[in-house]
């Protein structure tokens, strides 16, 4: 399942406290910074090829990111007004 | 505990003959209001269908904003006479986007959507952890709203506020709501269902070779002047302004570091760059200020809008020739970044400060059509002007083709597709509120083009005291010093909207931090954003545009068809060369206008996009009928209905009418006349040269609004002879994709419900029990 975002919030709901509950909100603000940014991408790539392909070994994270702008390059993107 | 009670009976029943699926239903729980969906015995379930009434808490939480609601449109629309408050517009926005998302998506979903979480979508089918890839519904939120949101929203209804806040309000708010939200929504379900394949494809696809190719036209132009047109929005805001050019020149810089700095040493570490990035980039915003104050800052960035607009040019050219990583994705990182944090800053900062509204419901300009930021009356060109924010066409490039490809679940196109436009009509509101907070007579010194504010302060002080504005009067000390405040030499006849919003953002931030020192500060911080966004996507559509006209050049027979190889790098910089000069050429027009460029272009930019929302509407239109839908063809014959008698009214007063102010065939016809008796100055223009342009210019402006109408008129003539087809078969096959199973669980809102979490739960359950398995 790819949209198990949740379990990277971290402590549980119960964890008192208002630090705690800083930390939580801060770290939570981190994952979807992260994420929206395509961070997260090459994690779900590997784990993606693990669950389709097991045993594929797969391209190092800089060899993935020469990939997706390669092909970025070939396929643009629009950007809206 | 969840029990099973359907038999294979039912199964065989509801869902005919595709046997993956399986019904549940949770009789403890609720009564047998939610369903379970399955595809796989072995599986959780991938599906929560919950038909349970809404709780009485939320019932009257919804009765509480609606409440809420109806105070606040009635506080904006009743108010004469005393000022209103800036908070009522946020109440009024966000209670309608409740309703609306409540109860109008929901009617869209059920009634043409009709999404089945049992099938898979095109992410998980094709799933390659590239551009296909099943991605968090609050992730993908973002992405999307990264992609449809720049700087369109902030610049109309900046430009809007001359005919008073009232008439944009509404046509924000609910223009969004039945309008805008619907095209995107449904563009997004459409093609999420058909491989995610673009706006032009599709329309290929559903309408024939004819409309094929008519949409792609279409689609080319309208892309050429709306990056001419942002163009214009930042060469108007930077010309003269040391600061703001540095800054903006500094972003470059940042932007190949950044690349650099991803390629070579720390791969993939995106949001690492990004805080690096930003921190950068307010260097370079705080840096501005000291350099404008330096003799060598104002010599090498005191740039003319003649020489900014080749800048650029060159800028454009040379970004859509290098590769991706060097400078567009870490610009886009950068652009994503700010986007976000800004948009944020400015809500927070509205609510704190809750300022008071300075313009009037309605001014005269509205109904006179006199009014010296673009011409024309309340209807048509208010809802040209603003396009995005209430209705834009160019969100269709984005709901079909990026955005399909990432989305996990077809009931979550709801979310990001309605729940995304909502919030840029959102920020259009807030954009709204800054240029009606700030003092009028500025409001129309910064806006009115040069040729009648004259340029200098004594100048444009009489003539906005001519202009009959409610309230006291400006003086040029005022002026100057409102301009000294944000650290400018002059803001007389900054147009485009870009400085005005800068300006009511500064003028709200300062209030809510750091106060009037930190003016300068904010007002250079907002011109950045904006400029950023714009360049972010002048950038990234030239570079669409450059591989649409290699694709078309490449059917071409004969030689030609290499161009259709996208590593060719001269067919690649051929394109880009053409696509370049295309909107160059047109933005150089604009700089040079001795007219105002933005008030004879913005027109066009507004109808170019409302003209692709009507691509785009007739194309959902299509889909509808052929499904046999003709009961609900009105959702989007609603909007395809306003948008076709808005844009065709104002192309048709921009083509036919005979007052020179407003049409452009009418100016033309009247420089000419001027030229042939060999006249030294006429209207604005002060020199047989000037003539000349606008001679020129109005014969260019005249052919492409008349180009746009035919395309859009050919393109929704197709679609109309479709559906007369559709109607008398009864229903036509549509080119949607075989149902595929999918294996995939995931909420469909941003907050899941009770039985969604507990399926997510079951689901990791699966996931762990399953590795366990596979380690023994």
């Amino acid at each position: 399942m790819s949209g198990g975002s949740s379990g990277s919030v971290g402590s549980p709901v119960w964890a008192g406290g208002a630090m705690r509950r800083a930390v939580r909100a801060a770290r939570a603000v981190r994952w979807y910074a992260a994420s929206v940014l395509g961070e997260r991408d090459y994690e779900r790539y590997v784990a993606h090829l693990a669950r389709t392909h097991p045993g594929e070994v797969p391209v190092p994270v800089a060899q993935y990111w020469r990939e997706r702008h390669a092909a970025a390059d070939r396929q643009p993107g629009a950007r809206c007004c | 505990m969840l029990t099973r009670v359907t038999s294979l009976m039912t199964l065989a029943a509801r869902c005919g003959a595709r046997a993956w699926h399986d019904v549940e239903e949770d009789v403890m729980a609720d009564q047998g209001t939610v369903e379970l969906l399955r595809t796989d015995p072995q599986d959780p379930p991938v599906g929560v269908v919950d038909r349970t009434p809404a709780s009485p808490v939320a019932r009257l939480v919804l009765v509480a904003v609606a409440v809420l609601g109806a105070v606040a449109w009635t506080m904006i629309a009743t108010a004469r006479g005393e000022t209103v408050n800036a908070v009522w517009f946020v109440f009024a926005a966000v209670a309608t986007y409740v309703i609306g998302y409540r109860f109008y998506a929901r009617l869209v979903e059920q009634k043409i959507v009709r999404p089945r979480d049992d099938r898979a979508t095109p992410a998980e089918v094709h799933e390659n952890g590239h551009d296909f890839l099943p991605t968090d519904r609050r992730v993908l939120f973002g992405h999307h709203f990264a992609a449809i949101a720049g700087a369109g929203p902030l610049v109309g209804p900046v430009l809007a506020a001359q005919m008073g806040y009232l008439p944009g309000t509404i046509w924000i708010i609910i223009g969004a709501v039945l309008g805008g939200a619907v095209q995107d929504y449904l563009v997004l379900a459409i093609s999420s269902r058909r491989r995610g394949r673009s706006l032009g494809q599709m329309v290929r696809d559903e309408m024939g070779r004819f409309g094929g190719v008519a949409g792609l036209l279409g689609v080319f132009a309208i892309m050429i002047i709306i990056i001419a047109v942002l163009g214009l929005v930042v060469v108007n805001a930077l010309a003269e302004s040391p600061w703001g050019v540095f800054s903006i020149a500094m972003t470059i810089p940042i932007a190949l570091f950044m690349g650099l700095y991803l390629r070579l040493w720390r791969p993939g570490k995106v949001s690492e760059v990004s805080v690096i990035g930003v921190v950068l980039l307010l260097a370079a915003i705080v840096a501005g200020g000291w350099v404008a104050e330096t003799d060598w800052g104002q010599d090498w960035f005191t740039l003319s809008k003649v020489a900014l607009a080749w800048w650029l040019v060159a800028y454009g050219f040379a970004a859509s020739v290098l590769p991706v990583w060097l400078l567009l994705a870490p610009r886009d990182y950068l652009s994503t970044f700010m986007k976000v944090g800004t948009i944020v800053l400015l809500a927070v900062g509205i609510l704190l400060v809750r300022p008071e509204v300075q313009a009037p419901a309605l001014s005269p300009f509205a109904l006179e059509g006199t009014g010296p930021v673009f011409a024309g009356s309340l209807f048509p060109f208010l809802f040209i002007t603003i396009a995005c924010g209430a209705l834009s066409g160019f969100h269709s490039l984005i709901a079909s083709g990026t955005t399909p490809k990432l989305l996990e679940k077809e009931s979550q196109a709801r979310l990001i597709g309605y729940g995304g436009m909502l919030t840029e009509s959102f920020v259009a509101i807030m954009a709204l509120i800054t240029a009606v907070v700030i003092d009028q007579n500025l409001y129309f010194v910064m806006n009115a083009p040069g040729t009648l504010t004259g340029g200098t302060a004594e100048a444009a002080a009489q003539y906005v005291n001519g202009l009959g504005l409610t309230g006291a009067g400006i003086t040029p000390e005022q002026i100057t010093a409102a301009a000294e405040n944000v650290g400018e030499e002059s803001i007389i006849s900054r147009t485009g909207g870009a400085p005005t919003l800068a300006f009511g953002m500064a003028q709200v931030l300062a209030s809510a931090i750091g106060g009037s020192t930190m003016a300068s500060f904010w007002y250079h911080f907002a011109i950045m954003f904006e400029a950023l966004f714009i360049l972010t996507t002048v950038d990234a559509g030239t570079r669409v545009a450059r591989f649409m006209l290699s694709d078309t050049l490449g059917n071409l027979p004969g030689g030609a068809r290499r161009f259709k190889d996208p590593s060719w790098r001269v067919g690649a910089w051929v394109c880009s060369a053409l696509v370049v000069a295309g909107w160059g050429a047109i933005l150089l027009m604009g700089v040079t206008d001795p007219l105002g460029g933005i008030n004879t272009l913005f027109p066009l930019f507004g109808i170019a996009n409302q003209l692709l929302a009507a691509i785009a509407l007739t194309l959902v239109m299509v889909v509808v009928v052929k499904r046999g839908l003709l009961r609900w063809a009105w959702i989007p014959g609603l909007p395809l209905a306003w948008d076709l008698v808005v844009t065709m009214t104002a192309s048709y007063q921009k083509i036919f009418s005979s007052d020179p102010r407003l049409g452009y065939w009418a100016q033309h016809n009247a420089f000419r006349q001027a030229q042939a008796d060999g006249a030294e100055t006429f209207g604005s223009a002060q020199s047989p040269e000037a003539i000349a342009a606008v001679v020129r210019n109005t014969f260019v402006q005249g052919t492409l609004s008349v180009v746009f109408a035919v395309l859009v008129l050919a393109v929704v003539l197709a679609g109309i002879r479709v559906m007369v087809r559709a109607v008398r078969a009864g229903g036509l096959p549509t080119s949607e994709e075989p149902d595929v199973p999918s294996h995939i669980f995931a909420p469909r809102g941003l907050v899941p419900s009770a039985a969604e979490r507990e399926v997510e739960a079951q689901w990791r359950e699966h996931v762990t029990a399953g590795a366990t398995a596979d380690r023994q």
